[in-house]
């Protein structure tokens, strides 16, 4: 074992015993100093004879505190804790030395500690016979401010000529011997160890699960109409692909294609409830593209169970922007969320080499593909001859393209894992008894990780006849059990929204139980939408671009906004891509009994939905009290 | 935490009638900045936990799994040294009625300067602590990253008790966990599992024997890698 130093006694515990009595709490000060100087260099023998330690006792309690205690952590300063009380010669001198005489350097600094520490934190060279040092004499002449402040003057070593010089530096030979250099670039390992989770938890496979978004380095152009209805192609500003991911394991669990200047914690939201969801193959629409077989995506193909992990890695950019993630990631993804500092995606190393093997294995064959400017090239490359404009795209196609590779992807044999499939090795991992986080209630959990909770406030005027009312996110709410409710207006309740169709909202009582549920008014009543499409139709209205005033259906407005842009502008061709699936649903307008009974989406609204049977829910915004309408 | 993630959450507070010490919440830019660990402690009816580094993680799991600590803060005050505010990383309270406050600190800068500075704060520190009449344990990465695997297994086992939380009557599971604890004093979770597979399915009586082990009311040795096959015992069959 090599000697004792600074830096491995800097790796201690370090504590204050209470209980311990005065004589055995002196005892535990003089070991635990004796033990210190031994690690600043001096030797045992005098360590122990200045801290009044015997040679035999410190030498025991320095090989002790280096070994590992019973609890698996090393004894460190436990060690000098003592088993008997010792009688100790601690006692501290209460005056200056009077004149100088052997001992009087060591009284003096056993009187002024302050001096003593200012002494130890010099590192600089010392003066040799012929090397005069000017950092030592710049050094000195502080010393000897200190000493003429401090000391007085008839006292040494203010009373001595050479300030005792001659004793500093002997001091601080002592000091020396015996410890190692080290100069100021020197590396203490400590400092960036355990920065890493890797580091301080010795994880498993399905432990860690990592979520980020990568940008494709591939113009897509989807297909549309221009102002005289011919074909017309436009280009996507840009498109993500977000991915949750077992790290260890190297299986990925979920994905969603995302299209936008930037992905937004809406996707974000969608891709960790995916991965909570069983994975089940798609209807694929080229019939020549077929699954590898054998493979799948998430767990659940591999081993029949939907594992979760025990740490849910995400970045600092758009995971936590949203409320709804923040609320909910912790309650129903379970285990640890972590939020990795921002704009380093080295914390999430593994992710990144498989965005780099789906880059250069799939998305640089799509026609338009390009090699970004880097080491190789100052521009961009082609990675392939097709253009993009004779193949456009094709959102569903693509989303299939996705899944089929991704999916293949876990089902290839990779270098990491000795030539292993990331599913071989999930299987014998947990053939062999390997331990793995499931919960029965995974699907449900998928549906409330969408559930954003928030408070609200009824509103509505008794004298101005308006009904009670909810305002939430630029849109109103309303109910026909509040009609009337004016003992309402102006109570504050518990409510939750699902994000991806904020068309209904849940009030809550105090006992937490449901109390009434609203549902939007006009135009956010009919199709379907999430609250970042609400905001985006938002601020398009604002800005005087889209008219939704007195319009029917938002969406369907927003669609027809879209298709009339579309030849001009990239912006509206993302928007359509983005929100295909909403824009989709606002096509055709199904009657609104029919609306309330059966809701357009089937996973998403199929909660709030189901207790919303006899409900009659006003379109328009005023509600006359004298007739009873009837459903239009 | 700011938000309300549970509402479950603020009824902590609440209920106690003698609040312990609140934890500060992280600021808004500290959030952004951090590397921040967050998660609902079964300890505290599924309060918001967040921790800074995982080295504080560990500790703070350390905490949690530990039968004999009643109670954890986060964060909870701060201590004057050398005319700088130090942040105390956690309040412990014990069964015994102990409190202690404890701190992670780590050697920031690589030089030999900055390891005396650091020395030197950790004495004014422990210094500061007597001061105040507070008791302080100081501790470094070396002792946690000794224990790699049992931070892994309380980490692993943290899911399955958050998922008991929310599993309808749960008491029949931990009944019938016990039960068969009774008869086999030292058993191993697929052996749990096993026997109770009839009625039961394998994952809400694996989150019963995980919350048993959380509750002190069944023993695991989290030095060991934590696996189907990881025996289980009666506190006072481990200890014989």
């Amino acid at each position: 074992m090599h000697e004792l130093n600074l830096l491995e006694i800097g790796q201690w515990d370090q504590f204050e015993p209470s209980e311990l009595l005065p004589d055995q709490k002196n005892a535990f000060d003089a070991r635990r100093k004796a033990v210190r100087a031994v690690a600043a260099g001096s030797s045992m023998t005098s360590a122990a004879k200045q801290y009044g330690v015997h040679v035999k006792t410190l030498a025991a309690t320095i090989e002790k505190a280096r070994t590992i205690a019973p609890d698996r952590k090393p004894w460190g300063w436990r060690a000098c804790i003592p088993h008997r009380v010792r009688h100790t010669n601690t006692a501290e001198a209460d005056e200056y030395p009077a004149f100088a005489a052997p001992g009087a350097f060591k009284a003096f600094l056993k009187k002024a500690t302050a001096f003593q520490e200012l002494l130890t934190d010099y590192s600089g060279p010392l003066p040799g016979r012929n090397a005069p040092s000017r950092r030592f004499e710049s050094f000195f002449k502080n010393l000897c401010k200190w000493i003429r402040d401090n000391v007085p003057k008839d006292r040494y070593p203010a009373n001595d000529k050479t300030y005792a010089r001659r004793s500093i530096l002997a001091f601080l030979h002592v000091q020396r011997e015996g410890q190692p250099f080290i100069d100021e670039d020197f590396e203490v390992e400590d400092a960036n160890a355990a920065g890493q989770l890797g580091e301080v938890f010795a994880l498993q496979l399905t432990d860690w699960a990592q979520y980020d978004g990568h940008a494709l380095d591939c113009p897509f152009y989807i297909e549309g109409e221009d102002g005289n209805g011919q074909p017309f192609l436009q280009q996507i500003l840009r498109s993500w692909l977000i991915v949750g991911y077992f790290a260890l394991l190297r299986l990925c669990s979920s994905w969603t294609l995302s299209f936008g200047l930037n992905y937004s914690g809406t996707d974000f939201n969608v891709t960790c409830a995916n991965s909570l969801r069983q994975w089940a193959p798609r209807d694929l629409v080229a019939p020549t593209m077929v699954y590898v077989p054998g493979s799948g995506i998430g767990t659940a193909p591999a081993i029949g169970v939907v594992a979760m992990p025990s740490i849910t890695s995400a970045d600092n950019a758009m995971a936590h922007r949203l409320d709804v993630n923040r609320q909910r990631m912790a309650s129903q993804l379970l285990g640890v969320i972590h939020f990795g500092r921002a704009h380093v995606p080295e914390t999430r190393g593994h992710l990144e080499a498989w965005n780099k093997r789906i880059e250069e294995t799939v998305i640089r064959e799509i026609p338009g593909a390009y090699r970004p400017a880097g080491e190789n090239s100052d521009t961009a490359t082609n990675t392939n001859t097709s253009d993009p404009q004779v193949y456009p795209a094709d959102t569903t196609a693509l989303e299939d393209l996705m899944d089929v590779t991704i999916s293949g992807a876990n089902a290839t044999e990779l270098d990491a894992l000795q030539n292993r499939s990331p599913i071989q090795v999930l299987q014998t991992f947990v053939g062999t008894g390997g331990w793995v986080f499931a919960a029965r209630d995974h699907a449900e959990r998928a549906n409330m990780l969408s559930t954003l909770q928030c408070s609200v406030k009824i509103s509505g005027s008794k004298k101005r006849k308006r009904q009670p009312y909810v305002r939430f996110r630029h849109a109103r709410y309303r109910s026909i059990s509040l009609r009337g409710r004016w003992d309402l207006v102006g109570k504050k309740y518990s409510a939750t929204v699902d994000i991806l169709d904020a068309r209904f909202i849940n009030l809550y009582d105090e006992k937490g139980e449901l109390f009434v549920v609203l549902r939007a008014l006009r135009p956010w009543s009919r199709t379907p939408h999430s609250l970042g499409l609400r905001k985006t139709i938002h601020r398009l209205s604002r800005a005087g671009r889209l008219e939704i005033k007195g319009a029917a259906c938002a969406v369907y407005a927003l669609k027809h906004y879209l298709r009339e842009k579309f030849s001009e502008s990239r912006e509206a061709a993302t928007l359509m891509a983005k929100h295909r699936t909403e824009l989709a649903a606002a096509g055709s307008f199904p009657s609104p009994t029919q609306l309330v009974t059966e809701p357009a989406s089937s996973t998403a609204s199929a909660k709030p939905a189901s207790r919303l049977v006899d409900v009659y829910v006003p379109l328009t915004g005023r509600v006359n009290l004298g007739k009873k309408a009837s459903p239009p | 935490m700011t938000s309300p993630l549970n509402p479950e959450s603020r009824a902590y507070y609440a209920e106690d009638p003698h609040p312990p010490l609140t934890s500060r919440a992280l600021t808004p830019r500290e959030e952004r900045k951090n590397d921040v660990y967050y998660y609902l402690s079964p300890k505290h009816k599924m309060r918001v936990v967040s921790v800074v580094e995982p080295c504080r993680l560990a500790l703070a799991l350390e905490y949690e799994f530990d039968p004999d600590v009643v109670s954890y803060v986060e964060r909870p005050r701060f201590l004057s040294v050398e005319d700088r505010q130090i942040e105390l990383c956690f309040w412990v309270s014990r069964r015994s009625g102990a409190e202690s406050f404890s701190i992670f600190r780590r050697q920031s800068k690589p030089s030999i300067q900055a390891v005396r500075a650091e020395e030197r704060v950790c004495s004014r520190l422990l210094e500061a602590a007597r001061t105040a009449g507070l008791t302080l344990a100081i501790r470094k990465p070396q002792s946690l990253i000794l224990a790699r695997v049992a931070n892994a297994t309380r980490l692993e086992l943290l899911p399955y008790v958050q998922a008991a939380d929310a599993l309808a009557g749960l008491t029949v599971f931990t009944d019938a966990v016990l039960e068969h604890m009774r008869t086999h004093p030292f058993s191993s979770f697929h052996a749990i599992e096993r026997t109770l597979c009839g009625p039961f399915d394998w994952r809400d009586v694996r989150s019963a024997t995980c919350w048993l082990i959380h509750r002190g009311l069944l023993h695991l040795d989290v030095n060991q890698r934590l696996m189907v096959s990881t025996r289980v015992s009666l506190p006072e069959a481990a200890h014989a």
